[in-house]
Parts: structure tokens; C-alpha cells; sequence
């Protein structure tokens, strides 16, 4: 594979690889070096990509591995500061989500590190179970498990009681809903 | 705090092999209304996607293109 193509690879990975990284560390400054050091080991180590696999699942390898072998400890700390990382993941997402965000991201903050980040791996890489399962070593039905504490979890963080009018949404401004005339 | 709604107590006695997938099994069951179930996947979906559509800071892709020239000095 040409330097070329491997790049373009990475630049169409990137959004969702930094994704990953924001809201599994809670934090866009260690997100911002985790990225660069998953690029950095990525290059280093591109022949050990195996051309026709999962690409993205390659790169969450490494981001994963690299974050729970540097950067964890250093990342709770920084949590405890969310705000810095409520403020850049607002940006994107105009005003009318950011109280969602920062509310998820905090109920996210506050899960065992291991159900975030299998939580993480299928909501916002959107990968397998399998591939999830293959990147953590363990079973697919562990993966699952997690999967499913991990929902129930946040569900009760965010207060989700399945009523919509207790949406994150702000109430007085709720467009999906026709029936409110 | 709403623990031990879920009724999976282990504490009837009963051997049971303590293989992983057992254990699995038992908390695989769901445990989410599915009312709740249906927020909570909108709540995280629209996340989710405000996440990925960060836009992506400047020093990532000059890093990128120092790593791909450097690359190629190597050959």
C-alpha cells in the first residue's frame, strides 16, 4: 500500500477515531494526544496491517490499548474537570444539543472503564461485536453483557424513564412532537 | 440509587457450572423497558453522531502529512 493511500485511510478514520477518544478519556486535550500517538504507532507499525480487515478496528486497537497503558490514570483527573470537555464537544453540535451532550458524556464519565468502552466501540466506531469482542480478548456474550450494564447504567444516570417529556431535549422547544397542539 | 431490580439473585442453591457464558446468559437478559430503551438509544445515537461530526483540529492532519513525507524519506 502506497504512504498516499494509507494516509487517505487515516484522514477518512480520523472523525471517528478522535470520537472515540474524546468520550472514552472525557477529555479533548488527552484526546488530542491519544489521537497523535495512535497515528504516530499507526505508521510505525503499518505492515502489520492486514490489508482486506477492518481498518477502523485496527486503529481503535491501538488507540485503546495505548489509552489504558498511559493515559488512564492521567484521564480521571482531568475528568473531574468536565467542563473543559463539555465546552469543545458543544461546538459542533449547535446549541440546542449541548446540555445533551455534556449530560451524556458525564453519565459516560461515571461508567465502569470497561463497559465504556465497549459502550463506546459499537455506539460511536460502530464496530462488531465480534471485532469489539477480538479487540478486548474476550467473548462475544461478555461483550454483550457489558453492552447491556452499560445501557441500563446511563438510562438511570440520565434519568430515562422512557416518558419523553423527561428528554434531555429542552421541553419548551420540542419540534417532534405534532401531537402537543 | 435503583439496585437489585433485576431479580437474577444467585442465591437459590442450586450447583450451577460457573462458566463464563452461563454467567453471560443471566445478565444478558433485558433489563431495560423498552420504552427506555428507545430514549436512551435517540439520546445516545444523536451523541454519538455530534461526536463523529466534530470538526477534526488542524494539528492531527499537519501531523498526518509530516508522518506520510517522512514516510517516504525512508525509502
Amino acid at each position: 500500500m502506497s504512504e498516499a493511500a494509507f494516509t487517505d485511510m487515516m484522514v477518512a478514520e480520523m472523525p471517528y477515531l478522535r470520537a472515540f477518544a474524546l468520550s472514552l478519556s472525557g477529555s479533548a486535550s488527552v484526546a488530542d494526544d491519544l489521537v497523535q500517538e495512535t497515528l504516530v504507532k499507526a505508521w510505525s507499525h503499518a505492515d502489520s496491517f492486514e490489508t482486506g480487515t477492518n481498518f477502523r478496528a485496527w486503529l481503535v486497537t491501538i488507540l485503546r490499548n495505548t489509552y489504558f497503558n498511559q493515559y488512564r490514570k492521567l484521564s480521571r483527573e482531568v475528568q473531574d474537570n468536565d467542563h473543559i470537555h463539555a465546552g469543545q464537544i458543544a461546538v459542533g453540535g449547535g446549541q440546542e444539543t449541548s446540555v445533551a451532550m455534556r449530560d451524556v458524556q458525564r453519565a459516560i464519565n461515571l461508567l465502569p472503564a470497561d463497559q465504556r468502552e465497549i459502550l463506546l466501540m459499537i455506539g460511536v466506531t460502530e464496530l462488531s461485536y465480534e471485532e469489539a469482542a477480538q479487540i478486548c480478548n474476550i467473548a462475544v456474550g461478555t461483550v454483550k453483557s457489558r453492552l447491556n450494564r452499560a445501557r441500563a447504567r446511563l438510562a438511570e444516570l440520565l434519568g430515562l424513564t422512557g416518558d419523553d417529556s423527561t428528554m434531555l431535549d429542552r421541553p419548551g422547544e420540542d419540534r417532534k412532537n405534532p401531537s402537543s397542539t | 440509587m435503583t439496585a437489585g431490580k433485576d431479580g437474577h439473585s444467585p442465591a437459590d442453591g442450586r450447583q450451577r457450572p460457573i462458566s463464563e457464558q452461563a454467567l453471560e446468559a443471566a445478565e444478558e437478559s433485558p433489563s431495560l423497558d423498552p420504552r427506555v430503551q428507545e430514549q436512551l438509544g435517540r439520546v445516545f445515537r444523536s451523541f454519538c453522531d455530534d461526536l463523529v461530526q466534530q470538526p477534526i483540529p488542524d494539528k492531527l492532519a499537519v501531523l498526518l502529512a509530516r508522518l506520510e513525507a517522512k514516510q517516504r524519506e525512508k525509502k
